[in-house]
């Protein structure tokens, strides 16, 4: 699976697990916690959305944990994350 | 004044400043960044001549604030990390407390954690008697860490040292009326009359306007020195790797307890505290279940809501459901009324279901006869209105444990064919009513009787084959169970655990040694590693059979029930996330040692189980190409599974 392809799948869950609040067109570069307002309560939701794009369980636990602060979990980190680990 | 962005609603009317929780987006409510720094401002611009009471309220049904976020804990890599992801919390909680106005938190909605500590901030604290109003103290009991904004504080002086120990430390969760009792709340009302009780509640201050001052409880005597004792020794009988930070948090109670007010310096201790004990990997580990919960309980409800009234439809004289209905009556749990089912005739029902409300939803609960059997604990559930779901809209709700309260568990079980809505809405309904609901598809024995077959069955093996039962209870104990294994022996009938342990022993009698292992002294005996071994090999075989055969269709489901109904230790994350391919690896090798314990057949399952499945979550970048032949595997199970003969229906159809 390609980098633009894991975007394309990160983008639509993102979309569905915070329905109105993303902005349409998601950046690499979006702080989930601090652009997109996720919180601890909608990770779990999130994590649910990308098992339906990549179909496999998805705890986002590990991703989190090589962050040093919530304002770093980007879009693009996400990404990344998944292309090693679920893609 | 001008109003700051943010979640918070704010009115201002004959000095009553009401502000208003609504976190965006989500269910419950969080004090976030975004939320400590809105109140901020506001306590900033807000002038205290104009302002003379402060209410907080909550938007949310069900939450009053539910935590500041666990994301800060989840990212946290060393202690010097938290005193700045918590800063701008701390000042808003201060802010709160230090304006000249008295301060009113108004609490209908569960109050957990972070909410606690909140609401301590505040001058008075009123609560709602509804069941969704529930104060817990999240953060040793599940997260494994110390309280970062004074609760190890603030609780002592307020509650005294037997109180605010049974909440942090045990972990109890206090109704509206028991938090009253015991002085975390000034009043609890009723939750018809709560809101009307606040506004009046806040008139009357905002016409004599009090700050209150710190004060202590009780002061330090021989009870308060006779409970030390007894709580070093509870301490004591933990896992190991939980005492230290029992031990801190109760070093800062005790000092707390014995001051009347408190310094800066108490509360940077805590602090301190709290951001050594957080980056610790049992810290780290439970945490973790924070999420498989969350998932769990999203990947059972799929968004789904309850309208606004649903009625549960139970027979009054049906005394085996008897303990049900007591307890969603008594729980007067919001949007849920029961009503009474005992009509027979077709034509009764109609016309009663016809009346329901429009828009309301309908659940009738039955006794279910399986094989001409009433089981205990079997619960059928039945969706109305039966016109568009006939006979085949029902499932199966149970729980072997639904009169003695040993586990929140219960399973609801039901066939893939039946409608999702019947499934999410009776998830929904044991969820708001306070239980741990699951979802399953079984194709013979419930999965959470096979779970407790495979928890218990190398226990029982271990003190049949003349293996000391304390040694059996140190073994849980050191690898971080707490509750052990005495409370279900004691509550699950005989004959149903000879039943769910025989398959897998070698010695199909030997449940005898049921009663040896519950009465025997569990504070001395050693751990034995083969043990340890065969538990987990066990339980590993039980996540590996569930999640392929689909029986229960995702690891976080198995992973609550593990938590919820065997207490599978939080500073091992969850099961599924312990049971990594390194664990198997090692389990594996040593499945030869099982053979003293389990029966011959149950050996080789393990064996083979253990070698074939690769992942339960998303994992290395080497296990995907497994997983994706795993997932295959399940999906074809599953297709089978659907032609299977396997339907529970309600006996009443």
């Amino acid at each position: 699976m390609s980098g633009d392809e894991v975007l394309d799948k990160v983008s639509i869950a993102i979309q569905a697990a915070l329905r109105q609040q993303a902005p349409r067109s998601l950046q690499r570069e979006h702080s989930l916690v601090a652009d997109l307002g996720v919180d601890s309560m909608s990770m779990a939701l999130l994590g649910l959305a990308l098992e339906d794009e990549f179909r496999c369980p998805i705890l986002l636990n590990d991703w989190i944990g090589q962050h040093r602060n919530p304002e770093s979990l980007t879009v693009g980190s996400l990404c990344d994350y998944l292309h090693a680990t679920a893609a | 004044m001008t109003v700051p962005e943010g979640p918070f609603t704010v009115r201002l009317d004959a000095g009553v400043l009401e502000l208003t929780l609504d976190t965006p987006g989500c269910s419950h409510n969080i004090f976030n960044l975004e939320a400590a720094a809105q109140l901020s401002r506001i306590l900033n611009e807000a002038d205290p001549h104009w302002v003379r009471v402060i209410v907080i309220k909550s938007g949310k049904a069900a939450s009053f604030i539910n935590g500041v976020g666990l994301l800060m804990a989840g990212t946290a890599q060393e202690p010097g990390d938290i005193p700045a992801m918590t800063r701008e919390v701390t000042r808003a909680y201060r802010a709160l407390r230090d304006f000249p106005a008295p301060s009113i938190a108004a609490i209908a909605g569960n109050c957990y954690g972070c909410g606690v500590e909140f609401a301590l901030h505040c001058d008075y604290r009123l609560a709602c008697e509804g069941y969704e109003t529930h104060f817990y103290m999240t953060e040793l009991v599940d997260y494994l860490f110390l309280p970062a904004f004074g609760a190890t504080q603030d609780l002592p002086r307020l509650l005294g040292m037997e109180r605010s120990v049974d909440l942090l430390l045990w972990g109890e969760r206090w109704s509206a009326r028991r938090a009253a009792a015991y002085g975390l709340v000034d009043r609890s009302f009723d939750a018809q009359t709560f809101d009307r009780s606040v506004a009046e509640f806040s008139r009357t201050l905002a016409a004599a306007p009090c700050k209150r001052a710190p004060r202590l409880r009780e002061s330090w005597g021989p009870t308060q020195v006779a409970h030390e004792v007894v709580t070093h020794e509870r301490i004591g009988t933990l896992p190991p790797a939980y005492r230290q930070v029992y031990r801190t948090a109760y070093g800062l109670m005790r000092s707390a307890a014995r001051k009347a007010s408190p310094s800066p310096d108490d509360y940077a201790a805590e602090l301190q505290a709290c951001s050594e004990s957080i980056v610790r990997p049992i810290a780290k580990a439970a945490v973790t279940f924070f999420f498989v919960r969350q998932l769990a309980i999203h990947y059972c409800l799929r968004g789904y809501e309850l309208p606004q009234i649903t009625r549960i439809a139970i027979d009054p004289a049906d005394e085996r459901l008897s303990d049900l209905r007591r307890e969603l009556i008594t729980r007067r749990v919001r949007g849920l009324d029961v009503v009474d089912s005992s009509a027979s005739e077709p034509q009764k029902q109609s016309s009663r279901f016809r009346s329901a409300p429009s828009g309301s939803l309908t659940l009738e609960f039955t006794t279910v006869a399986d094989r001409g059997t009433v089981r205990p604990g079997v619960i059928g559930a039945i969706l109305e209105p039966r016109e568009r779901f006939p006979e085949r809209a029902n499932c199966v709700v149970y729980s072997p444990f639904f009169a003695s309260a040993t586990s929140r568990l219960v399973e609801i079980a039901c066939d893939r064919s039946q409608p999702s809505l019947l499934r999410t809405a009776v998830v929904a309904v044991f969820d708001r009513a306070g239980y741990c609901p699951v979802q399953s598809h079984p194709q013979g024995e419930f999965a959470t009787n096979l779970l407790l077959g495979h928890y218990l069955a190398p226990l029982l093996a271990f003190v049949a084959a003349g293996g000391e039962a304390a040694d059996a209870h140190a073994t849980l104990r050191e690898f971080g169970f707490i509750r052990g294994c005495v409370p279900l022996l004691k509550a699950i009938p005989h004959g149903l655990l000879c039943r769910l342990t025989a398959p897998l022993l070698s010695d199909p009698t030997i449940c005898a040694a049921a009663a040896e292992l519950a009465s025997s002294n569990h504070r001395t005996g050693v751990m034995r590693t083969e043990l340890l071994d065969a538990v987990l090999s066990s339980l590993g075989v039980f996540a590996i059979e569930a999640i392929s055969s689909g029986e229960v269709p995702h690891p976080a489901l198995v992973d609550v029930m593990a938590r919820e109904l065997i207490d599978f230790p939080l500073m091992h994350g969850s099961l599924c996330r312990f049971m990594n391919s390194a664990e198997r690896a090692r389990l594996r090798a040593r499945t030869a040692s099982l053979n003293s314990l389990f029966s011959a057949g149950f050996s080789a399952r393990a064996a083979r189980c253990l070698a074939q499945w690769q992942r339960f979550y998303n994992g290395t970048a080497d296990d995907a190409a497994h997983a994706a032949k795993a997932s295959v595997a399940t999906q074809a199970h599953v297709a089978a599974e659907d032609s299977s003969e396997w339907i529970l229906r309600a006996s009443r159809l």
